[in-house]
């Protein structure tokens, strides 16, 4: 049966697009994350074999409408940024190393898998579950963030690491939703841990 | 185009080019991400940004022109019209394609999803997983033989018989490992696959719980494959229990057609979630273009609106500064339009209007030069010139006629004859003749007026003439030319009484001495000599000539007194002393009338030569006294008075006598030489009064006593203050005289 949907003038969908965007000005300037979404629970790093090598715990607890999408067939973007910034007194701590590590959330019906990709390091993880993926996606191990030959000795160096959803790389029908959607708008605070001299 | 205007013009088509480019890009990422997808939000965020400021523009526009309309400025009411008609023109077909769009849009989403095609991909997806299940089973039965086969080797030779197991079962890869995942054998139909597929730990535990796995992997660029663990059943061969993972991967048609039922399941799946958001979207950027669209049209109808309005603007307050009297008014010319060229017009028009006005005040100047120098001639002119109009009206009036006339300038000036006649009755025979000639065929005219004025007796000879004057009198104004000649008549008469007393005296007062000589000679020589009746007769008729040869005498010195100009000493006289002085003279001696004196108090004081003053006085009570006697019971009263006539000062001396009076015939002339009404006098003691005034500036007339018999003569002498001035200007005046 075609499915007959006759269109009535719906004042409210365009007041409501409307309000949406002029909402994103605001958004621009004060951002409403979810603050319990995603939550850096520890970070660390140690050096190993000259390379300071981090190890981290990230609990992801999405809400109930991202899995929804997820099942839908919506693909999950999750960044986790890592910062190395050096100490000063007066001015503000420079960055001297950054990275993104970017996974992919996706689900497959066909096996009914819940499959994550790492596009840069060409891995792929499947799941049954997709609590056990996010789970796999909070736990970092041994990744190499810098040769500790590059720090300068007497300096003091920290290290940031935060991770987000990215609704960037959302649909773009799903974009004005997220951007004005506490629901999508997952990213966690920064933590910072301090880096060990060799 | 003002700077103001091509600036605005040019900023909100670059706006526009951008909002523009915006909103395309920002559809194109709705339609594919991948292209402008990472800068939807700065899009959204540009657009909204831009359309902030159309509407800030618009509301500027609005509030401007609300102002602009408020104060009635010309142009709003146009601006507001025309605005309107723009808006409504540019607002309706908008409204209506997004009315349709809005319902093209939804049906057209919802068209897109059918409840058939949706269990047909269900279904599909179910057929797929049955086939796999099918054919994992098969995979998983297949495992469990072939761990049942490698049962009976050892460790040790499982990894040369692991390869003929594996080609002979069609795997792609089969791996032996231990109850813990350690491997143990591994044979890959993949040469270049050096290390075997890993086991996951959470099948590793099934596994070891004694629960054979099977399922599906999908490997990036490899597609699907079975993967399937079973344990080893236990043997003797070995203690331990091994646990046998094999891979089948499937055909690259399989592969093809599960990729593909899948990718059209999620497509559709997430197309079939996303519906209301994309409608969202859709609906979210159709607004945008549409209410860019809405206030672009609106912001331009302000723009063109104004932009058309402002010449017309313009022309209202140029016509105003024009009507306030600004010909220098020249407005900007917008274009080679038709308003171009009615500015154009309007320019031409303020520049004739401000060169006339120019030749116009050129003109005036020219005519207010000449105006000033007539004024100038006018002014030292000493002969009076007033400008009567046909209304009856004192158009001008030079200096020298207020003094002439003895009135202040602002008395005539710009008044009515009615008017000047109230305020300065004594006009009235000047008044009387100009009206006269007014009336008649205004012709030019010669006339002789005399006025009893505040000046004393004046005559004037007056020269009328009609002429046409420009600039709104339609009729004729009389121009009079007023010449005093009191003076000059009177100075002719002096002088031609003077010179007859002087040619009488001198003939006549000759021949006199040797007649009266004669005479008695002739009475000494001849009276003894004759006889008595005779020389009777002869005394008589000499004792006549004597007599009559005495008389003639003092006639003679009557005449020489007349024609005597002795030099006049002015000082100040109190009038009311000199009266009282020359009374009391009377008050000895019996003259027979009861002469009364009523002296005014606080009588300021004159500048007059007090002997000859006591003359006039003189004359007048005796020629009171004269003309009372005869009378039973005569009367003389002398009064004194301070007297205040258009704005002059004067004292005012009344003689008035108890007789018979004088006839109206010769009261007008009694003051001229030889004018008497007694028997006996050289009619010379009157003129000898008038001369005397005349010298002090006064005036002398006889009236008829009213309420009583008798006449009076009036004296006025003006009161001068005693100062040098005053002294001065009387002497300047006998001087003119």
């Amino acid at each position: 049966m075609r499915c007959l949907n006759v269109f009535r003038p719906n004042p409210g969908l365009c007041f409501r697009a409307l309000a949406g965007g002029l909402l994103l000005l605001a958004l621009g300037a004060a951002k409403a994350e979810s603050d319990d979404a995603v939550e850096v629970l520890s970070a660390a790093s140690n050096v190993y074999d000259g390379w300071h090598v981090l190890d981290a715990s990230i609990r992801f607890a999405f809400d109930a409408e991202l899995f929804v999408a997820l099942e839908h067939g919506v693909q999950l973007n999750i960044d986790v940024l890592v910062e190395i910034r050096r100490q000063r007194k007066w001015l503000w701590d420079p960055v001297i190393s950054s990275h993104r590590l970017g996974f992919t959330l996706q689900h497959h019906p066909l096996t009914g898998a819940y499959v994550v990709t790492e596009p840069i390091a060409k891995t792929r993880h499947e799941f049954p579950d997709a609590r056990e993926a996010l789970q796999f996606l909070g736990t970092i191990r041994n990744y190499h963030l810098l040769n500790a030959g590059l720090l300068t000795q007497g300096e003091t160096y920290d290290g940031y690491i935060k991770a987000r959803l990215n609704i960037d790389a959302l649909p773009a029908p799903l974009k004005p939703v997220a951007y004005v959607s506490r629901k999508w708008r997952v990213e966690s605070a920064w933590l910072k841990w301090s880096l060990t001299e060799p | 185009m003002t700077r103001g205007e091509r600036s605005m013009l040019i900023a909100g088509t670059v706006l526009f080019l951008f909002m523009l480019a915006s909103l395309l890009a920002l559809g194109s990422a709705m339609q594919n991400s991948t292209r402008f997808g990472d800068l939807y939000a700065p899009l959204l965020v540009f657009t909204a940004i831009g359309l902030l400021i159309l509407i800030t523009l618009i509301g500027v526009n609005l509030r401007n022109l609300v102002v602009q309309f408020r104060k009635r400025t010309p142009g709003s009411r146009m601006t507001v019209r025309m605005v309107t008609l723009f808006s409504i023109l540019a607002l309706t077909p908008v409204m209506i394609v997004y009315y349709f769009s809005l319902d093209f849009l939804h049906r057209g989403i919802d068209n897109w999803f059918d409840v058939r095609v949706e269990q047909a991909l269900n279904d599909s997806l179910e057929l797929s997983q049955l086939s796999l299940e099918l054919r994992m089973k098969e995979v998983l039965r297949q495992s469990q033989q072939i761990a049942q086969e490698l049962t009976v080797f050892t460790n040790a030779a499982v990894p040369f018989e692991i390869d003929g197991f594996r080609s002979r079962s069609g795997a792609a890869e089969l791996t032996i490992l231990s109850r813990q995942g350690t491997f143990i054998a591994s044979s890959s139909g993949d040469t270049a696959i050096l290390m075997p597929a890993r086991l996951e730990e959470r099948i590793l535990f099934q596994v070891q719980q004694g629960n054979n796995y099977v399922g599906l992997d999908s490997v990036a660029g490899a597609g699907l494959s079975i993967r399937a663990v079973v344990v080893m059943p236990e043997s003797g061969v070995e203690a331990e229990a091994r646990i046998v993972q094999t891979l089948f991967p499937f055909s690259e048609r399989v592969n093809v057609l599960a990729e593909s039922v899948e990718a059209i399941f999620v497509r559709y799946r997430e197309l079939a979630y996303l519906r209301e958001q994309l409608k969202f979207s859709f609906v979210l950027v159709l607004t945008l273009v549409l209410l860019f669209t809405v206030f672009s049209a609106v912001w331009a109808a302000f723009f063109s609106a104004q932009r058309l309005a402002a010449p017309i603007r313009d022309l209202a307050e140029g016509t105003r500064a024009v009507a306030a009297g600004d010909y220098e008014t020249q407005l900007p010319v917008p274009g080679n339009d038709e308003l171009g060229f009615l500015v154009a017009s309007f320019n031409e028009m303020t520049r004739r209007i401000a060169r006339a006005r120019d030749e116009v005040r050129s003109s005036q100047f020219e005519a207010e030069a000449q105006r000033a120098y007539l004024e100038s001639i006018l002014r030292r002119l000493s002969s009076g010139v007033l400008v009567i109009t046909s209304e009856r009206r004192v158009l001008t009036a030079n200096i020298s006629s207020g003094q002439i006339l003895g009135v202040e300038l602002e008395v005539v000036l710009d008044k009515s004859v009615d008017e000047i006649r109230s305020h300065c009755p004594f006009l009235d025979p000047l008044l009387n003749v100009m009206e006269a000639h007014a009336l008649g065929n205004h012709e030019d005219w010669r006339d002789q007026v005399t006025l009893f004025g505040t000046s004393g007796r004046q005559i004037l000879n007056c020269s009328g003439a009609f002429l046409e004057l420009p600039g709104g009198h339609d009729t004729p104004v009389q121009v009079i030319v007023i010449d005093d000649i009191t003076a000059l008549i009177q100075g002719q008469k002096n002088a031609a009484w003077s010179e007859m007393a002087r040619r009488l005296a001198h003939e006549i007062k000759n021949p006199l001495t040797p007649i009266q000589l004669a005479a008695e000679r002739l009475r000494h020589k001849y009276l003894r000599a004759l006889a008595p009746d005779q020389s009777e007769t002869l005394d008589r008729l000499t004792n006549t000539i004597i007599q009559q040869v005495e008389t003639m005498k003092d006639m003679v010195n009557t005449f020489s007194e007349y024609a005597r100009v002795p030099a006049i000493r002015l000082e100040e006289v109190d009038l009311n002393a000199l009266l009282q002085e020359v009374l009391d003279l009377y008050s000895t001696v019996d003259t027979g009338a009861n002469i009364a004196l009523r002296l005014a108090p606080g009588l300021p004081p004159t500048l007059a030569d007090r002997g000859r003053i006591r003359q006039v006085l003189n004359n007048l009570i005796a020629n009171a006294l004269d003309a009372s006697s005869g009378q039973a019971h005569p009367r003389l009263e002398v009064v004194s008075n301070h007297v205040t006539e258009a704005g002059r000062e004067f004292i005012e001396i009344r003689v008035r006598d108890s007789g018979t009076g004088i006839s109206g015939d010769i009261i007008g002339t009694i003051f001229e030489p030889y004018v008497t009404t007694k028997q006996k006098g050289t009619g010379l003691g009157l003129a000898i009064v008038r001369k005397i005034v005349d010298e002090h500036n006064g005036m002398v007339w006889m009236e008829n006593n009213r309420d009583t018999n008798g006449a009076c003569a009036v004296i006025r002498l003006p009161v001068i203050a005693a100062s040098r001035d005053g002294v001065n200007e009387m002497k300047q005046m006998r001087d003119a005289v």
